[in-house]
């Protein structure tokens, strides 16, 4: 008989104290209809690509329902509106964009490595929300909304869903939408080596009509509070005319930006608020520089 | 739980926890092809691909591979009968201690089999889940670009 083995350090702890330690039931429903009936009892989260789940430790899960029957793997655009199954992986969802030059299919494709991006879900990683996410700072300044199937049944803008703690109890995350405009952006990660989790990242999104912004959003992701809509350095620049050089403006723009961060991956607390507000400069001017004609954005 | 794995196009029964790695009951069933490196989806030495798509083994819960098939690097070619990688990554002096070279060997195939002839910049992306800590990775790139002539070649 083969020896069981443990992936997680907490479970083999728990264990050699001595600790019950549940076995682990899996669910493989093929209809949504049976998504509510199973994630009603306690101790059962969806399971997609599972590598949150890993990350997360499983000492306190009693059960995983596996979500590949499901037909979650969908790309749609229709009436304006981008709709992507929860399933999709970080490389599906890069692969169906990429065409468009979509600034989510650059920062997803700048997320982790390519075995990982194979595996990493929409619907886990939105659920999970790690503060590396390279998915969530792109989605939340294209105000993204999440369908549920569950306790919360319906539709919800993922800024609702992230805030309200009991959105995410015993539901599941069935599509992601947003719209699909011509914005001009950029997406920023700030990494020590091109595969690192990124410790901040900033996106932003602009649309404008010839030298003045009509429209611009920046989300700082990996901040304290786990992410922000930088709503300050949004309103000095929205409605603005750009001088021929915008450095200036720029610079003044972040001047107000006032955003904290805890120390994390060996960087303190003082150097990512100093590094977030170069790079956010860096950023919008990057995202000026974009194209206007598409959605295209770039990756640093 | 029991249910059954294609490994290499062997159907197997195979008896597992709910909690346990794709990367432990592969290497519990003999596939010992599959390196244990870091078990944190870093280093690439227990790539395998589940159904045709390139995943770390040890990244993921082998119940959810359940009825799926599994490629290991010895579904692609033997000691005998190499597939053309294996071939190339021999060629190009792009193995040493070898640890690495099953992952190598299978991010190179899965990158391949979707773009046959790829730049230098999307081979590093491609292999940029897979740590080699004795070549240096320029031999790696050698291997993986002699590998797409030969497979163009015989094509």
């Amino acid at each position: 008989m083969r020896k069981p083995k443990n992936h997680t350090k907490s479970v083999e702890a728990r264990k050699q104290r001595g600790d019950e330690v549940a076995e682990i039931q899996w669910y493989f429903p093929n209809e949504l209809d049976e998504v509510s009936e199973i994630l009603r009892q306690e101790g059962i989260i969806p399971h997609s690509g599972g590598t949150g789940i890993l990350w997360g430790g499983m000492t306190r899960i009693r059960g995983l329902m596996d979500v590949s029957h499901l037909g979650l793997k969908f790309f749609r655009t229709r009436d304006g509106t981008i709709e992507l199954g929860a399933a999709l992986s970080y490389a599906e969802t890069a692969t169906a964009l990429a065409e468009s030059g979509h600034l989510l299919s650059r920062s997803l494709r700048a997320a982790a490595t390519e075995p990982l991006r194979n595996r990493i879900s929409l619907g886990g990683s939105i659920s999970m929300f790690p503060y590396w996410s390279d998915l969530m700072g792109p989605l939340l300044a294209h105000k993204a909304e999440v369908s549920l199937v569950g306790a919360n049944s319906g539709t919800w803008t993922l800024d609702e869903y992230l805030k309200n703690r009991d959105l995410r109890q015993n539901t599941l995350i069935t599509s992601i939408r947003l719209p699909d405009l011509p914005w001009q952006g950029a997406y920023y990660r700030h990494t020590r080596t091109p595969t690192d989790r990124p410790a901040f990242s900033i996106t932003v999104l602009l649309r404008r009509k010839a030298k003045r912004i009509e429209e611009i959003r920046s989300v700082v992701v990996g901040c304290s509070g786990r992410y922000r809509r930088l709503a300050g350095v949004d309103q000095i620049l929205q409605g603005s005319e750009l001088p021929p050089d915008p450095s200036q403006l720029l610079e003044e723009s972040v001047q107000k930006l006032n955003i904290d961060f805890p120390a994390r991956m060996g960087f303190s607390t003082e150097y990512l608020k100093a590094c977030a507000a170069i790079e956010l400069e860096r950023t919008l001017a990057s995202a000026l520089e974009s194209s206007p004609k598409s959605t295209t954005g770039s990756v640093s | 739980m029991t249910g059954t794995l294609s490994i290499n196009g062997t159907e197997l029964r195979v008896s597992l926890r709910g909690d346990e790695l794709l990367l432990d009951l592969l290497r519990d069933l003999g596939y010992t092809e599959v390196k244990e490196g870091c078990r944190e989806g870093a280093c690439g030495s227990c790539l395998v691909l589940l159904e045709g798509t390139l995943v770390n083994s040890c990244q993921v819960l082998a119940a959810s591979a359940l009825g799926r098939q599994i490629t290991t690097v010895k579904g692609l070619g033997t000691f005998h009968q190499p597939h053309l990688i294996q071939d190339a990554f021999v060629e190009a002096g792009a193995v040493q201690c070898g640890f690495c070279t099953p992952g190598m060997v299978l991010a190179t195939f899965a990158l391949l089999k979707n773009n046959p002839n790829p730049t230098e910049e999307q081979i590093r992306h491609a292999l940029d889940g897979n740590l080699c800590r004795c070549t240096g990775y320029v031999k790696i790139i050698e291997a993986v670009k002699l590998a797409a002539e030969r497979m163009a070649s015989n094509a």
